[in-house]
């Protein structure tokens, strides 16, 4: 009954429905051919989302549902599945959390933070807690702690240094199994061609905003500065033996150890930064020196 | 002497907004030596390190009344502390060209 009103209530509002269906695998390229799938047309508009017919959501796919969800005010239908469902509501989708109350580091399951500037505190003992959860996830092995947190504070801190949004949202799953970890941080701001159409007056194309960002021309004329997207890849890549993958406007660059590719998105737009990676367990003591010049 | 004890500010040191806070402790502190006290400190990230250095560079400067020292640095706190020495000594490295492909060509990557 609840399901029949959603569709005529979403009909009132001519909301477009969108299916949001799974990836064929956990390969972030299968991960972002079904966030392309999904998101393809929408831009900016309210849609509903339906994930009727979702058996598990990736970070990327839920995380991104979740931001448009909140910053264009669409709907979403829920999941038929029980254990899906479930698992939406321990990662608290769509609002996560914003403060590090609401994350106990006696869990293993790792709810949607929503990162706000403005209440410093909160975010960072959010951030403090989730950096230390991912640090148990992965164990003691030397130098893991700064090859996987290491990305995370940049791409963070990238949120609120180039965005011009006082928000965004970071996410992250494991994969006890499959010895894997997923994270995902998402802003709706202005782009990284955006940041260099405002700060240095260059209108760039978003594949080459991402080309100019990862070769560390930073908007920041300061010495010291430009490094953290361009040595964050490589540390995910390089040191740890994982897939990076960074979306802004109509454009996605993918890496792993060995290749790296940028690809337009036709009919595609995201407002703002999409970053997802995905990670082994390290198994054996990390540098990652090497990399960060 | 005035210690300050960075965990009680963060147990992790991950932006420049909690360096403006160090910032500001030292700055309300009469004493002419501070120490910033690394214990429990687990993680510092390359930006806040950035930060850091600077103003350890600055408080340093000889015409400068207080002095800034650090004690109790973890290896990985060193390792931060030194990647961002190296970068600020090394001529930077650029990413090799990125090839740019067709969407229909992702799925054969």
């Amino acid at each position: 009954m609840v399901y029949y009103i959603q569709i005529i209530y979403n009909k009132i509002l001519m909301l477009k429905e969108v299916r949001v269906n799974n990836p064929k695998s956990d390969d972030l390229k299968d991960q972002i051919k079904a966030l392309y799938d999904t998101f393809k047309g929408i831009k900016q508009n309210p849609v509903n989302f339906r994930l009727s017919s979702c058996t598990w959501m990736h970070p990327l796919l839920t995380l991104t549902v979740c931001a448009h969800v909140r910053e264009y005010q669409s709907n979403y239908q829920q999941p038929q599945s029980e254990q899906v469902k479930r698992y939406l509501r321990d990662i608290s989708f769509p609002n996560g959390i914003e403060n590090a109350n609401q994350l106990s580091l006696l869990s293993y399951t790792i709810p949607i933070g929503f990162l706000k500037k403005a209440d410093e505190t909160s975010r960072q003992g959010l951030e403090s807690n989730f950096y230390r959860i991912i640090e148990k996830l992965t164990g003691n092995v030397a130098g893991a702690s700064n090859a996987i947190l290491y990305p995370i504070s940049e791409l963070v801190g990238n949120i609120f240094e180039h965005s011009q949004k006082n928000y965004g949202w970071i996410f992250a799953q494991h994969y006890p199994k499959k010895k894997l970890l997923d994270i995902c941080i998402i802003d709706t701001g202005r782009g990284i061609a955006g940041r260099y159409f405002d700060v240095q007056k260059q209108e760039v194309g978003d594949d080459e905003a991402i080309r100019r960002a990862f070769q560390g021309q930073s908007t920041k004329k300061m010495e010291g500065r430009g490094y953290g997207l361009s040595t964050s890849q490589l540390v995910v890549r390089k040191a740890l033996g994982g897939q990076f993958l960074l979306l802004t406007g109509n454009s996605v660059f993918l890496g792993s150890q060995g290749k790296q590719v940028i690809v337009q998105l036709p009919n595609f737009y995201w407002q703002g930064v999409i970053i997802s990676y995905q990670i082994p367990y390290p198994k054996g003591p990390i540098d990652i020196t090497p990399y960060t010049e | 002497m005035n210690n300050i004890a960075l965990k009680d500010i963060s147990p992790m040191l991950s932006s420049r907004d909690v360096i403006s806070i160090i910032k500001q402790r030292i700055q309300e502190t009469t004493d002419r030596r501070v120490v910033l006290d690394f214990s429990n400190i687990s993680f510092i990230s390359r930006s806040a390190a950035h930060e850091l250095l600077q103003l350890k560079d600055q408080h340093n400067k000889f015409w400068n009344f207080k002095k800034v020292s650090y004690q109790n640095i973890s290896p990985e706190v060193n390792q931060m502390f030194a990647i961002v020495e190296k970068q600020k000594n090394s001529k930077r490295k650029l990413n090799t060209e990125i090839p740019e492909v067709n969407f229909e060509e992702l799925k054969n990557i």
